[in-house]
């Protein structure tokens, strides 16, 4: 049966190649905008490179409804011998059972380690692919124990109170929380609660790839693999601020194609000023000195 | 940041309506799926998108929790050896 799975993903990756995904394709690594950072839309969702500063590091939500296009992009396109698997073992399972064939081969691939060579389901280099496990949110308890640390003082005394005689009002306090103060608080939480040896074998995991290109996913690829990839991107010296702003300006001229032209215009119209500013000067200039006559010896 | 913020662009749907459970932060281990059902669902839709603020404060957190982002890598075994691997660029 994995036979055949495994055959099914070498004819996809196959057709993939057919279809321009083979091992020369040009990938749009440094394309800026939102929409064209990501590698072409498969089934796979959120597949991008993690940043420029960091080749060979991809990032994605789950893989298991991969089509064969996807299997030819992960394996020959973009060479992935690594996969960084940051869900919990129930969302795997889930995934797993609604897998697509394909999909349920690749993460039997990897979770096995096929042999990575020629004639093999991954045919550029050797070695073997390789599968991490690393579940940031395994502890479910620490994590919301986390929480409720971070509760406003008020709601912390409410919390006391609920803990000992009303449990379900307890968990219901915690869970109104997270969404209330949002984002951070979730990837806070997740950064305490998951421990430093979880998230030391993740980033060690994600920085080798010495074997091929690294991806690192979990559901979505927005959450645990956000947080993930912000230590890399810092540990890799990318600008917060800067790249933020590139975000801010990237995703306005995409979005908006008569600011794009205005912007453009606007850019020209004042560089051919400029430029003709400065000749004007220079021309006047150069005449102003040629002009005065030299001035007599006393 | 932007890496972080494009992933809400790049995700075709996040759930519209509050569902439960779909993550794992949405339920407790210790506790059956459907206790926290009773009192209506849990709006989950605050943690939609990918505001590239919400990394800026976790990691605005982390310094002042661990008084910078490399010492919190550090504690995480992530030291000058792993910086060496994470930025050699000789990936096959």
């Amino acid at each position: 049966m994995q036979a055949m799975a495994r055959a099914l993903v070498v004819v996809v990756c196959s057709l993939g190649s057919a279809y321009g995904f083979g091992t020369r394709a040009a990938l749009p690594v440094q394309q800026r905008s939102a929409r064209a950072r990501c590698l072409p839309q498969l089934n796979v969702q959120n597949l991008r490179p993690v940043s420029p500063s960091l080749p060979g590091i991809y990032r994605s939500a789950a893989f298991e409804q991969a089509t064969e296009a996807d299997a030819a992009l992960l394996l020959d396109g973009l060479r992935i011998r690594t996969v960084l698997d940051l869900r919990s073992q129930d969302e795997i399972d889930k995934a797993l059972a609604a897998a697509t064939p394909v999909g349920r081969a690749l993460f039997n691939a990897y979770a096995d380690g096929a042999p990575v060579g020629p004639g093999q389901l991954a045919s550029e280099g050797t070695g073997r692919l390789r599968r991490v496990h690393v579940p940031l949110l395994a502890d479910v308890d620490a994590f919301w124990n986390e929480v409720a640390t971070r509760l406003p003082p008020a709601k912390k005394a409410e919390a006391m109170l609920y803990r000992s005689v009303d449990g379900k009002r307890y968990d219901r306090l915690l869970y109104d929380e997270l969404p209330r103060q949002g984002h951070s608080l979730l990837y806070t939480c997740m950064l305490r609660s998951a421990g430093p040896a979880a998230w030391g074998e993740a980033l060690a995991c994600a920085a080798d790839r010495a074997g091929g290109g690294v991806l690192v996913h979990c559901a979505k690829g927005k959450d645990r693999t956000g947080v993930l990839c912000a230590l890399l991107q810092h540990a890799a010296g990318d600008d917060e601020q800067q790249d933020a702003l590139t975000l801010t300006l990237t995703l306005t001229l995409t979005l908006t194609p008569t600011l794009t032209l205005t912007l453009t215009l606007t850019l020209t119209l004042t560089l051919t000023l400029t430029l003709t500013l400065t000749l004007t000067l220079t021309v006047t200039l150069t005449r102003s000195c040629r002009s005065t006559p030299p001035r007599p010896r006393s | 940041m932007s890496e972080y913020a494009a992933s809400a662009a790049q995700l075709s749907e996040e759930a519209p309506t509050p569902q439960m459970p779909q993550m794992p932060w949405q339920r407790r281990r210790s506790e059956p799926e459907e206790r926290a059902k009773d009192d209506g669902p849990v709006d989950w839709s605050a943690l939609r998108g990918s505001p590239a603020k919400a990394m800026q404060d976790t990691l605005a957190w982390v310094r002042q929790e661990y008084g910078a982002v490399d010492a919190f890598l550090e504690g995480a075994g992530a030291d000058e050896a792993w910086r060496r691997t994470l930025l050699s660029r000789n990936s096959r």
